[in-house]
Order: C-alpha cells, then sequence, then structure tokens
C-alpha cells in the first residue's frame, strides 16, 4: 500500500540545510494500523507531509498503491495535532468542505454520510454549531470526520491526540480503534506516546533522532479488540518497555 | 459613555467659572444651542460632506477588495502594485490636496478623490494581511484535498480576511470623512469644511465648535454603520471577540 524507498528530505536554510531524514525505507501493508514514534525534530511530519504528497523527497522514492507521489493524491484523509477547522464554517460545513473541494463527489449525496459520522463521532445535535462552541476533543473529532468523510483507504495522522487530555486520549484511541475495526484502511499513526502506539497498533516503528532513519519496526501481537485494560498486562508493558529502550538509546528523555 | 458626560460637565463649569468669552471657548450649552438654532445650515453642508466621503469611501471599497486578492494572488503584483502604493502613500495628501483643486476645480470630484485616496490605503494593508494570515496547516490541509487556486481564495483566504477587511474599513471610514473635510478646506462653497473655515472668517467660535461636534457624531455614525455591517457579515468572528471578554465585573 504505501512504500518508501531510500527517502532522504533536506530542508533548504541559510547558513547550511536542515537534514530531516535519510534513507527512510519502509511499507505499510494494505489495512494495517502503523504507529510511528520517534524523539522530537526526527522528522515524522515531514514523513507524513511527503506521503501525503505535499512534499517532494530530495532522494528516494514514495509510492502509494504502486503509484509514485508526484503531488496531492485523491484517496487520503488527514488528521493533524491541531483541529484546523475553518471558524466560519458550523461543524457540518466544515466536513462538508472535503467533498466541495474534491471535483469527483456528488455534494448533496454526502450530508447523510456526514450526518451518520457526526453521529458516531458523539456529536450529536451540534452540525450546526460552529468550532468555538465545541471543545478541543470535540473539535478533533469534527477533523477526524473531515478525514473520513470520502471513505478514503488511506489515514494519515499527525499526533492527533496531541492536544487533548489524558482521559480524551483514552476515550478518542478506543473510538479510533473501534472506527477503524469497522472499516480496516491503512492508518499511518504518528504520536509521542508510546502507549497509545502500541494499544492501537499492529506495528509500531520506531525511528532514530535526526536525521530521522527507521530505528526498528515492532511487531504488536496482541488480541483485538483491545480494552484499556489490556495497557496493566505483562505483554502490553513489554511492549513499551522494548520501545521505551530504543528511543532510550537514542538520548530520549 | 461616563468619561464623556465628565469631559462636558468639566468644560461646561470650566467655562462659567473662569468667565472665558464665547469668542475663545464657547461652552457645550452654548454649543449645542448653535446646533439645533443653525440646524438647516448645518444639515445641508453635512450633507455635501457625507456625500463626498461616502462616495470616496465606497469607492476605496471597491478598489481595495480586487486589489488586495491581485496583490496576494500574484507574486508579480505584489513586487510591483503593493512597493508603488505604499511609496505614494509616503506623498502627503494634504498637500497634494490644492494641486486637486487646481486641475479638477472646486466641485465634489477632488473631495472624492482625496476621500478615496486617504481611506484605500488602510482597507488594502488590512485585507492583504488577512488574505496571507492563514494557518500553514490549514493550507497543507487544503492541499491535501487537491484544492484550485481559486478555491484556496474563495473558501479559506477571503472567509479569513473578512475580519481584517472590516478593521480596515473602519479605519477607512474615518479616514475617508478626514479626506472630504481636508479638501474642503483648500478650496470650495460647501460643506462641512468649508462651514469651519466660514465660522472662523467670521470668529463665530460657536458655530465652529457646532460643526465640529457635527462631524465628530458623523464620524461615530459612519464608524457605526461599519460595525452593524461587520455584526450580520461576520457573525462568527464578532462573537468570538465578544466572547472573549467576557469577564468578571466588579
Ligand atoms: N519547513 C521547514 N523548514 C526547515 N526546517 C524544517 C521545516 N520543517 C521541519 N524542519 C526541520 O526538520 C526536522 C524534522 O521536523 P519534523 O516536523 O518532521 O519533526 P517531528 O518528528 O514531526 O517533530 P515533533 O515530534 O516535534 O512534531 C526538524 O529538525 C525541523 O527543524
Ligand atoms: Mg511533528
Amino acid at each position: 500500500m504505501i512504500t518508501l524507498d531510500g527517502v532522504h528530505l533536506t530542508y533548504p536554510h541559510k547558513g547550511g540545510s536542515i537534514e530531516a531524514l535519510t534513507d527512510v525505507s519502509f511499507s505499510a501493508r494494505e489495512g494495517e494500523f502503523l504507529s510511528i514514534v520517534g524523539p522530537s525534530g526526527c522528522g515524522k511530519s515531514t514523513l507524513i507531509k511527503i506521503i501525503a504528497g505535499l512534499l517532494p523527497t530530495s532522494k528516494g522514492e514514495a509510492r502509494v498503491d504502486g503509484k509514485l507521489v508526484r503531488g496531492p493524491h485523491p484517496n487520503v484523509g488527514i488528521v493533524f495535532q491541531e483541529a484546523t477547522l475553518l471558524a466560519w464554517r458550523s461543524v457540518l460545513r466544515n466536513i462538508m468542505l472535503q467533498i466541495e473541494v474534491r471535483q469527483e463527489f456528488e455534494n448533496d449525496a454526502y450530508v447523510p454520510r456526514a450526518r451518520d459520522l457526526i453521529k458516531l463521532a458523539g456529536l450529536d445535535g451540534f452540525e450546526d454549531r460552529y468550532p468555538w462552541e465545541l471543545s478541543g476533543g470535540m473539535q478533533q473529532r469534527v477533523s477526524f470526520c473531515r478525514a473520513l468523510i470520502h471513505d478514503p483507504p488511506l489515514l494519515l495522522m499527525d499526533e492527533p491526540f496531541g492536544a487533548l487530555d489524558a482521559m480524551t486520549r483514552d476515550e478518542m484511541g478506543v473510538w479510533l480503534q473501534k472506527t477503524w475495526m469497522e472499516r480496516a484502511r491503512t492508518v499511518l499513526f504518528v504520536t509521542h506516546d508510546i502507549g497509545e502506539a502500541v494499544f492501537l497498533s499492529d506495528r509500531v516503528m520506531v525511528m532514530t533522532a535526526r536525521p530521522g532513519r527507521v530505528k526498528e519496526i515492532m511487531e504488536i501481537d496482541l488480541p483485538r479488540p483491545r480494552e484499556l485494560r489490556i495497557t496493566e498486562e505483562i505483554e502490553f508493558v513489554k511492549y513499551v518497555s522494548h520501545a521505551r529502550r530504543l528511543m532510550h538509546a537514542e538520548g530520549y528523555y | 459613555m461616563a468619561a464623556a458626560i465628565g469631559l462636558v460637565a468639566v468644560w461646561q463649569l470650566g467655562v462659567q467659572l473662569l468667565a472665558i468669552p464665547d469668542y475663545l471657548l464657547p461652552g457645550p450649552r452654548a454649543v449645542a444651542a448653535t446646533v439645533v438654532s443653525e440646524r438647516t445650515l448645518i444639515f445641508q453642508h453635512g450633507l455635501v460632506t457625507l456625500y463626498e466621503a461616502g462616495l470616496g469611501f465606497t469607492l476605496a471599497l471597491v478598489f481595495a477588495v480586487p486589489v488586495s486578492v491581485i496583490i496576494v494572488w500574484s507574486k508579480v503584483a505584489e513586487k510591483t502594485v503593493l512597493p508603488l502604493m505604499v511609496f505614494l502613500q509616503t506623498v502627503p495628501k494634504v498637500a497634494i490636496a490644492p494641486l486637486f483643486i487646481i486641475w479638477f476645480g472646486f466641485g465634489p470630484f477632488p473631495k472624492v478623490l482625496i476621500s478615496f485616496l486617504l481611506a484605500y490605503f488602510p482597507i488594502v494593508i488590512e485585507m492583504v494581511t488577512g488574505l496571507r494570515d492563514v494557518n500553514p496547516t490549514v493550507l497543507d490541509l487544503a492541499r491535501s484535498m487537491s484544492i484550485t487556486p481559486f478555491q484556496t481564495f474563495t473558501k479559506i483566504r477571503i472567509p479569513n480576511s473578512l475580519p481584517y477587511l472590516f478593521s480596515g474599513l473602519k479605519l477607512g471610514a474615518l479616514l475617508s470623512l478626514v479626506g472630504a473635510i481636508v479638501a474642503e478646506f483648500m478650496g470650495s462653497m460647501d460643506g462641512l469644511g468649508y462651514l469651519v473655515l466660514y465660522a472662523n472668517d467670521r470668529m463665530d467660535t460657536t458655530l465652529c465648535f457646532a460643526v465640529l461636534v457635527v462631524l465628530l457624531l458623523l464620524g461615530k455614525a459612519l464608524f457605526s454603520v461599519v460595525e452593524w455591517v461587520e455584526r450580520y457579515a461576520i457573525a462568527w468572528h464578532v462573537v468570538v471577540r465578544e466572547n472573549e471578554q467576557i469577564m468578571f465585573t466588579t
């Protein structure tokens, strides 16, 4: 589904360029939930942008569905750390932006689907509210709906729970797993939180400090659906401490 | 409001206690009386000024909005039109007003022109800022949706610029009034600017003050009209701004 082959990325910068990624190669399987963890500044957001076609690689290539990424492609939904909702649009119209902008969709056909998603996200009754009337967690759920409305086979998420409190994070994690299990799509999920990564993922990719490389990809062999209880079980804790040791080796913490 | 009432009270008291003659500084009561007694005169001239400023302001709005969009749309315009505007802005309008009178005569045209020239600049500057000042992550998101450049403007940049546009319009409304008055000073047979000069010539300080008070109210009225339109046009922004001001009152 996603293949990166020897990807390098260098940001031009006055007084010397910044090397963000060196020789990143990995692939994500169709329908897989793959998390990416690594020290701050190791190039996780950069990686997401490359796969989304927002940033050209300096060297090497990225492929989605076997096709070389040469710019934004249609079959992707993105969620960023900030909800990035448009202040002048209601919840429903924020979600519909995705459809309005993409010419290939019939607008009206997607309104019922948007309403369904709003319900699934627990935002019933908030369709016509504006972003400033919602809590941070609710706003982030709206941006999830916006990423899902056109039913993309690929979801890219860059620390989508980063701005939320611990309890909302847990709830959103459970919700995301449920959503994903209902309709398996390939997910790349960037996070700082190793526990969150292990909880949600089929595999966790640990990256080295800048310039980022793939340090190790861990297979998480835990049964689904996973409940929050699982975080106290020994296998879970083993995965987390293994990942943490990998990060420690990078001088993180 | 309370401050304004206090100021008027101090003014009235000071004038009375110090027995200042009206031709030096008339008290608020005398000024108010003149506003009432000369209301037809002031109204006639006020209408002229309002017409000039209103037209200048409208032209400024109609000109500034598309020009701002072009400046942000095109790199070339950004590098040519904008610097040219900034450069022209350094020319003092008050100094070229007499030239316009020479060129265009004593009619309303040079007044409208000066009014326009004063008003358009803050509108362009504010709107350009608003069109540019979009969260980069929002633009990334939009690009991931394969948004067209045209849609980037209609769906993101222009709505984003509206709060900025309205703050430019508030400033522009006041400056359009200033422009009309200044041009009337330079050569005119009517308008409130003319009336101020006329009153000055006759040492009628009270009438002078009466006109100034009317000007003040006119400025406030123009400002309020813009604010009122803003409330309807971008309720989503106005409400947020007002919510931020909710606090304990002690
Ligand atoms: N637009 C840019 N121009 C120049 N350098 C950049 C730019 N964006 C990122 N960088 C640099 O590239 C490196 C990787 O950045 P990136 O945002 O991908 O890191 P990250 O892993 O997402 O970090 P975090 O976990 O803190 O979000 C950083 O060292 C940063 O300084
Ligand atoms: Mg990041």
